[in-house]
């Protein structure tokens, strides 16, 4: 009995999965994007459905479906125009789209509990209790409703795919828009299409997710589980998100009920990473004519689709990765810009400037390893707070159970956060975008091990009694020293990234960020660049998870949360990506701006969403990059 | 920053006119107090309802005039559920708000990490909701609460399922955070020394969606109780999910009968569940008690929360205390926290609240069932 009921409940929820995965597929084949607002298309739908539900109770299930596919899909229509097209058509990079996705999810995600509240929502419909008999299994109804739409679903498709014009557009455009275009196929209408298309089978999984469960604006996670089972099965194969589905329904199901359900999500994410070490481009990769190696040259480099490329200025070409390129004295100008005020301005207006300044100084810290990775050298990590999590975890621990002087923990817990960071590196031997999957994934899982491992880091209760820092005796427990002491752990930082990336070696990475294939063909030895970017990046942020617990005299997972890798991800955004100073910039302006904003505290991470979004698409080079403009064309007009 | 130094100057002329007040009583004395909870997040129904209860409180006690001449401000946070947040949260508030007391928090970790912000800057805590049993075990003199410890929640549940419910064996289902790990070692431990058996423990993930293999496991083992130690939407799915596979068990469901998003999200089978809460309206036969609910109904014309209760009389005490302070003297942080460990058999809306030597509380606490959609008090533990 027990084995059935665990094959059926993961199958069902593996259906789910498949269903979001199918989204993310198809958009990714038409668009080469990876669409990280799947998950919260999915929210949507589900929370279209219950107001189609609130305004006529008796609406039949099937069509509060299809109501809800059509107003999502619509939506979806409308976003692809209006948010992707233009950036698509300016030929952003890659990294540029996928921050656009997941600002896009995040404004979803809190206008929605904004409109529908913080509490779940329920489907008040006697098909979310009834139950029927089978085999002397007791099935939910809606079980019938999802593997009968899965079926009506892909029979669908493959009829849409394969015998309708519009399907063979959009086939053609995703596997060779050039020459789709040359025999009439408008490629971006086939996007369009695509989005619109991923969105409303996104939806239709959200309302038949809503029955078995509830609707909530936070369970667009479930959608990154979704994530997990489209790359199993082969990101772009439309059977292949089902069955990679399905597999992640049954592990996580029976894995949970053998090894522990407090480790499911861990389970989803390991197996998923494992099936890529082995199969990097998932269990159902074709190797058309060798297809998926050209698309995933491309995936890092450039869109699918570029217009001529006379059409665009070279000027204008990725906005985003064009790293200002600074000169030497340009880099240190700009450090002493942001820095001397850092040191000078918090001292003199009191106790909590000083511990604002020692937070902002942290997340700053953490900041620049990100910027490194992901502005200069472009490898997106979607798990960054995990390795501010190892730094602090491993000083902390070393500090309570060894006695440990802090300046040899320190350094423990960023070796630790190094280490981390060299094995999530030896992912990118996946290719661009299973490796910003598995830094998710990579972020989950020691998410859960601070957690879960209870014994050793309190779990979820956290730890208490941390040691005060000591230096020679002398114990740092006023906030003007912890402030001097986490301003120094910036400057330090700052100033050997400076060093770094100023020279060979910086060259390197902004090459590797701005033309893969171009900079593998000038011989640079990517993997190793790649690697090592990775590795100075994650030990930055070990380096300031290290003072994370002495700021807070406590220290607790949920600091370390993919809402946080969010957060960091977003200050080098609004800082401007690939400008160092933007790292510490963006830190100030997330961390400080809030404080003052408290009457509006709920509106706060839609202000990140919408700021996001905003300086993506009025800043493509953040704040830095426009007042660095603003200086540029201050200087041009004096001479005259 | 400028706004900083003009706090800064405010919290000096507060000073002043907190002497002045001294000096003649008649003068109007501004005492400031901080509220920190989850206002959004998954776990803003507590923070929300809490502060909505403090707020009725302190509307109440102008309209009574019991406070004299000093005025409660409040200023309020949202930590979001994340301990940091709530910890930056209070470190404002103390240093550029300059309260003289904080509220908070709503969750055990939130609550610890804002301690060890209020704890060396000589701040008195007071929270409506924290039950981590350690939080009071810290030696802490700075902080207390009128919420129980999950210890005893717990225990007392254990107490009450053998004694009243006649449990001969238990099961338990376990949210695996530190809230419902407390929750079940309590338990467990009080059954069993009762010398009645716990047949299973299971820990799911707080984000657990299907529990039905764990379900049918717990079928197979044959208990006669059930007792659900989690949040309202993991227990409202649990309790589905048992009545789709026709499990029919006396059940405890901890706090969340009381919550409707419980009784929406589990339907039918929500019927019968047992549970304990922090307050019951209309289970509190004092004065204070019928006064509070009458007035809650006036003006929002329907039965206060458990969370807008707890609220509300956290608040009151804190009031008292201020008052009692003031009438002994200075309103000052210390003398603000030597009052709040004299609170004695205060009348408060959700019954007498005394305030234990440790900062943990000793106040009535109310069983009910869920029948047909309607809350009936089972037993209440005095």
């Amino acid at each position: 009995m027990n084995f059935v009921i665990e094959i059926v409940s993961g199958l069902t929820i593996g259906c789910i999965y498949g269903l979001v995965a199918i989204g993310f597929s198809m958009i990714f084949r038409a668009m080469g994007l990876v669409n990280f607002a799947q998950g919260d298309l999915m929210m949507l739908g589900g929370f279209m459905g219950y107001t189609c539900l609130s305004l006529a109770p008796q609406m039949p299930f099937p069509l509060v479906v299809i109501a809800a596919m059509l107003i999502v899909g619509a939506f979806g229509y409308v976003v692809e125009r209006v948010a992707f097209r233009p950036a698509v058509e300016r030929n952003a990079s890659q990294i540029y789209l996928v921050l656009l996705t997941l600002g896009i999810g995040i404004v979803l995600a809190n206008a929605a509990r904004l409109i529908w509240g913080a509490n779940p929502v329920v489907y008040k419909i006697p098909l979310a209790h009834d139950v029927v008999q089978i085999g002397g299994y007791p099935l939910p109804k809606v079980y019938f409703y999802i593997v009968g739409f899965m079926t009506l679903l892909m029979i669908v498709l493959h009829w849409f795919f394969n015998r309708t014009w519009t399907g063979l557009t959009l086939r053609a455009a995703a596997q060779d828009g050039g020459t789709a275009a040359l025999f009439g196929v408008d490629n971006a209408r086939a996007s369009s299409l695509a989005f619109g298309l991923a969105s409303a089978i996104g939806a239709a999984a959200g309302v038949l997710y809503a029955p078995l469960f509830f609707v909530a604006f936070d369970m667009g996670v479930v959608g990154l589980k979704a994530f997990a089972a489209a790359a199993i099965g082969t990101l772009g194969s439309v059977p292949g998100a089902v069955i990679g589905g399905l597999i992640v329904g049954v592990i996580e199901t029976i894995g949970g009920q053998r090894i522990g359900a407090e480790f499911q999500d861990s389970l989803a994410f390991g197996a998923m990473i494992l099936v890529l070490m082995f199969r990097p481009n998932g269990l159902f990769a074709v190797s058309r004519s060798g297809r998926a190696a050209v698309v995933e040259e491309r995936l890092n480099t450039v869109p699918r689709h570029r217009p001529a490329p006379a059409a665009t200025p070279v000027e204008d070409a990725k906005p985003v990765v064009r790293a200002q390129s600074p000169t030497f004295a340009g880099g240190w100008a700009a450090f002493a810009v942001v820095m001397i005020p850092f040191w000078i301005l918090p001292p003199l207006f009191g106790d909590f400037a000083l511990y604002m300044g020692a937070i902002v100084a942290v997340y700053a810290t953490a900041a620049l390893g990100l910027q490194v990775m992901v502005g200069l050298a472009g490898q997106l990590s979607l798990g960054h707070a995990a390795f501010l999590g190892v730094g602090a975890y491993v000083s902390v621990l070393l500090q309570k159970h060894f006695g440990l002087p802090f300046a040899a923990t320190a350094l423990a817990g960023t070796a630790a956060a190094a280490l981390a960071g060299l094995l999530m590196a030896q992912l990118i031997r996946l290719s661009g975008v299973y490796f910003k999957i598995a830094t998710f994934g990579f972020g989950v899982i020691v998410y859960q091990i601070l957690t879960n491992w209870s014994t050793l880091t309190g779990g979820f209760a956290g730890l208490i009694g941390i040691p005060p820092i000591r230096f020679f005796g002398y114990a740092l427990r006023d906030k003007l020293s912890l402030f001097l002491l986490a301003v120094a752990f910036l400057t330090i930082v700052y100033v050997l990234l400076l060093r770094l990336t100023d020279g060979r070696i910086g060259r390197a990475f902004r090459a590797l960020g701005q033309n893969e294939v171009a900079a593998r063909s000038i011989g640079i030895p990517i993997v190793r660049y790649k690697m090592a970017v990775i590795t100075i990046g994650c030990a930055a942020a070990g380096f300031a998870g290290t003072l994370i617990p002495h700021l807070y005299n406590f220290l607790n997972p949920e600091e370390f949360t993919w809402l946080q890798s969010l957060v960091v991800l977003i200050m080098i955004t609004v800082g401007g990506l690939g400008s160092l100073p933007g790292a510490v910039v963006g830190a100030a302006i997330l961390l400080v701006i809030p404080e003052y904003l408290r009457a509006l505290a709920e509106y706060k991470m839609l202000g990140y969403g919408v700021l996001l979004i905003a300086s993506m698409v009025f800043l493509p080079r953040g704040i830095t990059g426009a007042v660095a403009q603003l200086i540029e064309r201050f200087m041009a007009r004096k001479p005259s | 920053m400028t706004s900083t130094i003009s706090r800064r100057r405010a919290g000096a002329a507060l000073a002043g006119v907190i002497a002045l007040a001294i000096a003649g009583p008649a003068a109007a004395q501004t005492v400031k107090v901080g509220v920190v909870g989850p206002l959004s997040g998954a776990a803003a129904v507590y923070g929300n309802e809490s502060l909505e209860g403090a707020r009725f409180a302190l509307e109440h006690l102008k309209k009574k005039g019991t406070m004299g001449s000093i005025v409660i401000d409040l200023v309020s946070d949202d930590s979001a559920g994340n301990p940091g947040k709530a910890a930056q949260s209070t470190a404002r508030m103390i240093s550029s708000d300059n309260v003289v007391a904080v509220i908070g928090g709503s969750t055990s970790a939130e609550t610890q990490a804002m301690v060890e912000v209020t704890k060396p800057a000589e701040v008195p805590q007071l929270s409506p909701l924290a039950q981590a049993t350690n939080l009071t075990q810290q030696g802490n003199k700075w902080f207390a609460r009128i919420s129980q410890t999950a210890d005893e929640f717990a225990s007392n549940a254990a107490v009450w399922a053998i004694e009243r419910r006649k449990a001969k064996s238990v099961y338990l289902l376990v949210r695996n955070d530190s809230y419902g790990q407390s929750l079940a070692d309590a338990f467990a431990k009080t059954v069993e020394a009762k010398k009645i058996k716990v047949l299973g423990r299971v820990a799911y993930e707080p984000n657990a969606r299907d529990f039905k293999p764990m379900l049918t496991t717990m079928k197979d083992a044959a208990p006669d109780f059930v007792a659900i130690m989690g949040f309202y939407t993991d227990t409202g799915l649990i309790m589905k999910q048992m009545g789709e596979l026709g499990i029919k068990l006396p059940t405890y469901a901890n706090t969340a009968p009381a919550i409707p998003q419980f009784q929406d999200i589990a339907g039918p089978a929500a019927n019968g569940a047992y549970g304990a809460l922090y307050y019951f309206a209309g289970s509190i036969n004092t004065d204070a008690g019928k006064a509070f609910l009458a007035d809650w109904k006036a003006k929002y014309n329907r039965e206060p929360t458990q969370y807008e209760g707890m609220g509300y009389d956290n608040m009151l005490v804190l009031a008292e205390a201020i008052k009692r302070a003031a009438a002994k003297g200075k309103v000052t942080r210390e003398s603000v926290r030597d009052a709040i460990f004299t609170i004695k058999d205060f009348p408060g809306g959700t019954g007498p609240i005394t305030i234990l030597p440790n900062g943990d509380v000793k106040r009535p606490l109310p069983f009910v069932q869920l029948n047909d959609g309607k809350l009936a008090l089972d037993f209440v533990i005095e």
